[in-house]
């Protein structure tokens, strides 16, 4: 891991000068924003339009305010991770930068893990702001919601938007190309939230941290240890991967 | 509740969304003149796309549009 430090460095300064931060935290306050505003006035919205037409809605709750924004955050957030990650090691081993990098006395293994440690700090910030924002309009259009459990939901989030970048990272460092890592990486992450579904094998999918995650905001969550014990031990292996990868290529 | 009341009880709530959008199009409109070259050479197309389609335009050029220099 040597020169971990100062490669952080870079990578994290390589977040803000590329829009990175700026691009997850836009689209994911854009949704923190917008997903209670809509739940709460589109009934409304729909009622003025419509002139004849009835549509039942149901009552809007916070509790649906909060878990609508984390459901679709989810959904965003792993095609952000997948779009952000894939040239992460791909585009700079075409543009030739990885070889200029690793040139210097800096070890592949903290090449890898700067490059994921950036991204995810970045998402992070995003997530945090985002979520903060959106419990703030959810409390004030609908009333009382249940903190506890968002910030639950929350640190789960974030293990899964790390899940994913790890994911879409190993396959950056295995393709030259870096939209065949995206495809790649986009259909694993996908596949195993078709699996999280199937008794006993979805316990140990990354995807189970969703559910858990929504279960808590309602308070009847089953807890799955397993999928945060099966997340940390893919982000593990892929960060091995990966670097075990860098280490037989020539850059 | 009539139509008037429903938008003025939603216009405090609009606000911080309108100005994510702006902040996001000047964001991206600054980079877009001072980048010497950009994906597709057309910079007039990254602008009507950038101010017209709300929060993507600007998040697609800022991912996609860029080349870098």
């Amino acid at each position: 891991m040597t020169g971990l430090a100062a490669l952080l460095k870079k990578e994290l300064k390589e977040q803000l000068k590329t829009y990175r931060l700026l691009i997850i935290g836009g689209v994911f306050l854009f949704f923190g924003l917008s997903t209670p505003l809509m739940l709460k006035y589109l009934p409304e919205i729909l009622k003025l339009a419509g002139e004849d037409v009835v549509i039942e809605f149901p009552t809007p709750t916070a509790l649906m305010s909060l878990q609508e924004y984390s459901s679709t955050l989810a959904q965003v957030g792993v095609l952000i991770a997948v779009l952000i990650a894939m040239g992460a090691i791909a585009r700079e081993r075409e543009r030739g930068t990885a070889a200029m990098v690793l040139s210097k006395p800096v070890g592949r293994g903290a090449f890898v893990v700067a490059k994921l440690a950036a991204m995810s700090t970045s998402f992070i910030i995003a997530l945090g702001v985002a979520s903060v924002a959106s419990y703030v309009y959810t409390v004030l259009l609908f009333g009382e919601a249940n903190a506890s459990g968002f910030l639950g939901l929350n640190l789960l989030l974030a293990l899964f938007f790390i899940v994913s970048l790890s994911v879409t990272l190993l396959f950056s460092s295995l393709f030259r190309s870096q939209l065949a890592a995206g495809g790649v990486a986009l259909a694993i992450l996908i596949g195993q939230a078709v699996l999280s579904g199937v008794p006993w094998i979805g316990d140990f999918t990354p995807g189970a941290l969703i559910s858990w995650g929504t279960g808590l905001l309602s308070g009847a969550a089953p807890s799955a240890w397993t999928a945060v014990a099966a997340s940390l031990a893919i982000v593990a292996l892929c960060l091995y991967l990966a670097r075990l990868s860098l280490k037989r290529k020539e850059i | 509740m009539n139509g008037f009341e429903t938008i003025k009880e939603m216009l405090p709530f609009l606000i911080p969304l309108a100005l994510l959008q702006i902040a996001l199009m000047v964001i991206a409109l600054v980079d877009l003149v001072r980048r010497k070259r950009v994906k597709g050479d057309s910079k007039i197309l990254w602008v009507v796309l950038i101010v017209f389609i709300n929060i993507i335009g600007p998040i697609i050029y800022l991912l996609l549009g860029r080349e870098e220099e």
